[in-house]
């Protein structure tokens, strides 16, 4: 089971890999900055065809954190999406790693 | 000093204040769930700073297991949908040119509608059931096979079609670099068996299809938020109804689909269109080799946030205008528009 900050941190860096947006400088969570768990894919320019294509780089990232805990997710489970804590919540699901208290943020 | 200090009345008026400020503050957060103010208010209430604190540190872990319960919850949630063998989804039709990694199995959801057309009012139905089967090679490949039903009343003839479809779907191939410029290849596999009740339509087909995302492109970036998905495709059908049309018909077919979402006021639309263009590469002796357009203009009118993929069920009104040959319905000419409403089911 991965360490769910460090499982964050690498879904957080996926997305800000697909959007011209700098999202891991603006993830400020407690309302300080542009992003939050609670931010719309959208909004980043991340469309369902953009979630299709991140399964690879979704994928890799992951497994690369959580090892052989991981379990690949195919583009029909990312192209439901529409938050970045929705795509967080998928890799704890994906993982088995547990939210803490406090989370999703 | 330390001592006094903590016992002296106006000291504990003074933390009991702030700690009630404090637990407002935290009771009006969405993180802290449900009672962190009547627990402040609680423990402020008691004698010596010993019991404050113990009180605090039993809420604030009751809190906690509170939370966790409930993110374990989310996740199990999650983890269940990942966890079945296969998934379900109701669209349209099953042989839509767009493939599921994109816009789901099929274009879009089931439709029930009227339509008018030669001065008739008749009904139409296009259900499709999907099953979904876990991803393969880092989610690449997800295979699928589905159901589907199509019929027309004011088709002349009727129209009752079955079909029967197996294939998988994903992203094959990725450049590197960073995604937001990347290209992606998302393929679709698909063979079906078609059996049509009115019609001479009865066969089989089998298509590669490839969507080129290149992300400036199908993210909107380019083209001021119309997004924008080429597509190009090959596509072998065996016609065994069809008298002089029967045997194998070889063709490609290329194309490209638009869509941009909008809103006015708080309703939410999306209009998008498909355009692609056939060519026949193999025929049956006796036929002339086709080079054919289709084109397809739609307007959604959803009932739902269409943000919120999380809705299962998903309630839209549309108007769609088709003109062209529907090759993929086995070369039928059709110049038709369509009102009614949508529903899909995730």
């Amino acid at each position: 089971m991965a360490n769910y900050s460090v499982l964050k941190d690498a879904v957080i860096d996926v997305i800000d890999d697909f959007t011209k947006k700098d999202v891991i400088a603006n993830y400020k969570p407690l309302g300080n900055g542009t992003f939050s768990a609670k931010s719309k894919l959208i909004m980043l320019a991340i469309n369902e065809t953009m979630l299709a294509a991140m399964v690879i780089r979704y994928n890799k990232a992951l497994s690369r954190v959580c090892g052989a805990s991981w379990r690949d997710v195919g583009a029909f489970d990312l192209v439901q999406k529409s938050s970045i804590g929705d795509l967080i919540l998928l890799a704890c699901a994906a993982s088995g790693t547990q939210v803490p208290p406090g989370e999703l943020t | 000093m330390r001592s006094q200090r903590h016992t002296s009345p106006s000291w504990r008026a003074h933390v009991k204040a702030r700690l009630v400020v404090l637990g407002c503050i935290w009771g009006s957060t969405a993180f802290a769930a449900p009672d962190w103010r009547a627990m402040t208010q609680k423990c402020v209430s008691l004698v010596t700073d010993e019991e404050v604190a113990k009180c605090l540190r039993a809420g604030a872990k009751a809190q906690d297991e509170q939370e966790q319960a409930e993110n374990d919850k989310k996740v199990e949630a999650v983890k269940t949908e990942l966890d079945r063998p296969v998934r379900l989804l109701v669209r349209d039709t099953a042989s839509s040119i767009s493939n599921f990694a994109g816009k789901g199995l099929g274009e879009k959801g089931a439709s029930l509608s009227v339509q008018r057309d030669k001065g008739e009012d008749s009904t139409q139905a296009k259900i499709a059931l999907f099953g979904v089967f876990q991803p393969l090679l880092g989610g690449r490949v997800q295979p699928f096979v589905g159901v589907a039903v199509s019929r027309d009343g004011a088709a002349d003839p009727k129209k009752d079609i079955r079909q029967l479809t197996a294939g998988t779907a994903g992203p094959l191939f990725q450049t590197t670099g960073p995604g937001y410029e990347s290209f992606t290849l998302i393929h679709t596999l698909q063979a079906s068996r078609r059996y049509d009740k009115y019609g001479t339509t009865d066969g089989d087909t089998t298509r590669v299809h490839f969507d080129l995302a290149w992300a400036p492109l199908a993210n909107g970036d380019l083209l001021g938020g119309l997004a924008v998905l080429p597509h190009i495709a090959a596509l072998w059908q065996r016609r065994t109804d069809g008298g002089v049309e029967n045997g194998n018909w070889r063709s490609v077919y290329i194309g490209a689909q638009l869509e941009k979402p909008f809103e006015l006021g708080t309703h939410k639309f999306k209009a998008s269109a498909a355009a692609r263009r056939l060519f026949d590469t193999s025929v049956p002796t006796g036929n002339a080799e086709r080079s054919a357009n289709s084109f397809n203009l739609s307007l959604d009118y959803y009932f739902y946030d269409p943000d919120n993929k999380m809705a299962r069920l998903q309630p839209s009104l549309f108007v769609t205008r088709e003109t062209g040959t529907d090759f993929l319905e086995y070369g039928k000419a059709v110049n038709k528009t369509t009102a009614g409403f949508r529903l899909k089911f995730n």
